[in-house]
């Protein structure tokens, strides 16, 4: 806008003659901001922290959870890859926003807010969802608030799937997982644990009892295999996950005294976190690369290591040793870094004659995991990859089988929490397409890249400020319980932070316009024809009269009535009817010759035929900003300005001159 | 002379256009400026002469019509039409007996931040001079 900050910062920006200027105030996004496109599952970041900063705690959870059913969860375990693109990390360092997504999650538990009232089923159909962890739980609630009927089959005593079972109590307390959990069974998705569908009940079974569509998410759970010697030959040998699984299921007995853990990923962190809190005396991890290429979350690595695991880098297994049947140790070599690999990462390579042997009881490896696909009938017609995950079409998480969806990480391998969620939220948008006939490829569309963002931002001009750490437990306090680590922000905390945003794209995008404005003026649009759900966002408009409080304005007529008195005190009123500053078209002497549409520079003008089949043009009127460039084309003057005419000109002369 | 138009308040009325500083920011001049009264057009081009003159008519002590820079225009050639078109009101309210000073058009006042100030204070101390309108 032509130096409108400079006559913001003046605070000239008032009406001027609030009663003469109806008008539409567009906020156009300039793009989705880079946090956003980021996020996997599309969530808007900068609506809730913008929310945030107004105190609107409550408000700015709901934002989140249009996109994200597990903001609790994700606010702690989340690997936030919207911070890695952060635009203030050029200005110092990027906003904390997982921490803040935690904050608002944290702010409902705390205040208890009403639980969640079942939906009401408007459809027959019935879909059973395999495995519930994220990507499950995600499906399902996005399922049953279309009003179908749903059920999660669980093999596991417990839902929550990797959440649960996997992520340690300190980092991810039980009491949050099963808060957000039961909000979505709440909504009516039925639950159904200890059952493993394919050895419990068959899918013939399931189709029989009327479930029309599935989603196949079991996460990845099979341990892979070192395939060096002395590979489970040994006690004293556990998989990470097994490890995991049962501590995480009560029994805190310590595996051993010396403890070695293999791999770089957050599983290995996790293991070497929890074995120290069993009450191990050394926990070393091994990881092959060095510490840039681990893929734990860097603030992980910084814990375990404060907390005192050992880790060492640039160093890979080659033999297990045991003696009497149980574990002595394990024999490594040291590696150094070569060429990048196809992912980007420099491949380890051995040293020769570096071997070194590390004395331990217990060997933890925790290198990778596939889908454990035992549960699939023999001779099962599923296309999987070779990393044994299902293959799906990208887009629409559909596997091979109609009727059969996957996602999360039976398809991805191990990833992240986030990553099932967007699966979850794409697979429902299909199965509910699929359900109701309808082309299953069509409107979605998957997140554009990240482009260059400019947004207008003087980056040189931003003053750095420091980015709020996040509390933490004392360490001396952490190392014998479960009790979580990170701490929550305090609400001056949190406000400090959000207020770090830069708000990259000027509107926040919050939408709290629309439902705070109680005359109904304000009003999102979606210009681009095409575009659906699936959290991609639409472009915001707002139609506001110039400061409607002022108006002496009648709401049923429209009709504005000014008062005044002449110097013989004679009252006089003058009515004004309002019309909007847009465009209108008289179809009856519209031709069809689209010279409009090709002027109008807001898209708002598109023609159309009528059942006759004769082309009329018509006008988006949100769209319209009545600048009448149409009107000057319109050959047969079929469209008119309803604003500025000549009438309206010379009443607002009048009324100009004689109101006081 | 100054004596004479002690008190005299005048009624000055601006036209801006929708797309300009003036319009589309919705300047608020009351404070700075309470003589103003703003009337916002489509674009600077859609004044003419009788509508100046209807407004000096109804009683007006002064015109100011703001519009876009040069070429900034939102159709291009509005505000060059609106500056053939003051240069023959300027003729006819002289004609009119009326002080050329009462009209001006004012383009691109945004490019020097103070200009805006300058200029339409300019204006309202030179109308308080010249006193209420010789045609109301
Ligand atoms: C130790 C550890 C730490 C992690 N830390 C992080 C982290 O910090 N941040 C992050 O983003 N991600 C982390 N992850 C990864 C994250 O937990 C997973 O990516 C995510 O849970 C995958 O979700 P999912 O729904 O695809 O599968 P899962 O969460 O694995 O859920 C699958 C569920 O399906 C069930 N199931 C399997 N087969 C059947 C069957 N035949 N019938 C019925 N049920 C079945 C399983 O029991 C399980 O409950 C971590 C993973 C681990 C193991
Ligand atoms: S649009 Fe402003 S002068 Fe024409």
């Amino acid at each position: 806008m032509y130096k409108l900050k400079t006559a913001l910062e003046k605070e000239r920006i008032k009406l001027f003659f609030p009663h003469f200027s109806p008008d539409i105030h567009t906020i156009t996004r300039i793009e989705p901001s880079a946090c956003r496109v980021a996020c996997p599952a599309g969530v808007q970041v900068k609506a809730y922290i913008g929310l945030i900063i107004a105190g609107k705690f409550e408000e700015a959870l709901e934002l989140i959870k249009k996109d994200n059913p597990l903001p609790g969860i994700c606010g702690r375990v989340c690997t936030h890859p919207c911070e890695s693109e952060c635009n203030r990390r050029k200005v110092d360092e990027a906003v904390a926003i997982c921490a803040l997504k935690r904050f608002a999650a944290d702010w409902e538990l705390k205040k208890q807010i009403k639980r969640n009232k079942p939906i009401k089923r408007t459809r027959k159909e019935k879909i059973a969802i395999i495995g519930s962890g994220p990507a499950g739980l995600t499906c399902a609630n996005d399922l049953i608030r279309k009003g179908y009927g749903v059920t999660i089959f669980e093999k596991l005593p417990f839902p929550g799937g990797m959440l649960t079972a996997g992520i340690p109590a300190y980092r991810l307390p039980r009491d949050v997982i099963n808060k957000e959990i039961e909000a979505i069974i709440d909504l009516g998705v039925e639950l159904k644990t200890n059952i493993e569908v394919g050895k419990d009940i068959t899918f013939g079974e399931l189709k029989k009892k009327g479930y029309k569509a599935f989603f196949i998410a079991i996460g990845a759970h099979m341990g892979l295999k070192l395939n060096v010697p002395g590979e489970g030959e040994y006690k004293g040998f556990i998989d990470c996950i097994d490890f995991l699984m049962s501590v995480n299921s009560g029994n805190h007995k310590k595996p051993g005294r010396k403890v070695i853990i293999i791999g770089g990923g957050n599983s290995a962190v996790d293991s070497s976190r929890t074995a120290l809190r069993l009450g191990c005396d050394e926990v070393y991890i091994v990881y092959r690369r060095s510490r840039k290429e681990m893929p734990a979350n860097v603030s992980e690595i910084e814990e375990a290591e404060k907390e005192g695991v050992k880790i060492r880098y640039l160093a890979a297994p080659v033999r297990i040793l045991g003696e009497n049947g149980k574990v002595t140790g394990m024999e490594c070599i040291k590696m150094r870094l070569g060429e990048p690999d196809a992912s980007g990462r420099r491949r380890p390579l051995p040293l020769e004659g570096t071997e070194f042997i590390i004395e331990a009881d217990t060997i933890i490896p925790a290198i990778s995991q596939k889908p454990d696909l035992s549960f699939l009938p023999k001779g099962h017609k599923f296309k999987l990859t070779k990393w044994d995950t299902f293959e799906v079409d990208p887009v629409t998480f559909a596997t091979n089988k109609p009727g059969f969806f996957s996602g999360g990480d039976a398809v991805l391998g191990p990833s992240t929490v986030i990553d099932a969620i967007a699966h979850g939220h794409f697979a429902a948008h299909s199965i509910d397409r699929y359900l109701s006939h309808k082309d299953i490829k069509k409107g979605i569309s998957k997140p554009q890249p990240v482009r260059e963002w400019g947004f207008g931002l003087e980056i040189e001009d931003e003053i750095p400020i420091k980015r709020t750490s996040i509390p933490k437990l004392p360490i001396k306090k952490r190392l014998k319980t479960f009790d979580e680590v990170d701490l929550c922000f305090t609400e001056e905390q949190a406000i400090a932070e959000a207020k770090r945003c830069l708000r990259c794209g000027h509107c926040i995008e919050c939408q709290e316009c629309v439902s705070g404005c109680s005359r109904r003026l304000v009003m999102l649009s979606f210009p681009h024809k095409g575009i659906e759900e699936i959290g991609r966002s639409p472009e915001f408009i707002l139609r506001v009269p110039a400061n409607p409080n002022k108006l002496p304005f009648d709401e049923r007529t429209n009709d504005m009535v000014i008062t005044w008195k002449d110097e013989k005190e004679r009252k006089h009123t003058l009515t004004l009817t309002l019309e909007p500053i847009t465009c209108f078209v008289d179809p009856n002497m519209c031709r069809g010759c689209g010279k409009c549409e090709e002027v109008c520079l807001y898209d708002a003008i598109f023609l159309r035929s009528t059942k006759d089949g004769i082309l009329v043009s018509e006008i988006n009127e949100t769209l319209c900003k009545g600048c009448g460039t149409c009107v000057a084309v319109c050959k047969t003057g079929a469209i008119k300005a309803r604003h500025f005419t000549e009438k309206r000109v010379e009443q607002m002369i009048e009324s100009c001159l004689h109101s006081e | 002379m100054e004596k004479k138009h002690e008190g005299f308040k005048p009624k000055i009325i601006a036209f801006a256009c929708h797309w300009c500083g003036v319009g589309k920011n919705e300047i608020n001049a009351i404070e700075d400026f309470p003589d103003f009264r703003l009337i916002k057009l489509m674009c600077s081009g859609r004044i003419n002469t009788s509508l100046i003159l209807r407004t000096f008519e109804k009683g007006a002590d002064g015109v100011i019509v703001f519009g876009c820079p040069e070429d900034k225009c939102h159709y291009n050639f509005g505000n060059r039409n609106a500056e053939e078109e003051s240069q023959i009101i300027k003729e006819m309210i002289k004609l009119l007996g009326i002080e050329q000073e009462r009209f001006i058009l004012e383009l691109d006042f945004f490019s020097e931040d103070d200009k805006l100030d300058s200029v339409v204070n300019g204006f309202v101390e030179g109308i308080k001079k010249l006193g209420p309108s010789p045609i109301t």
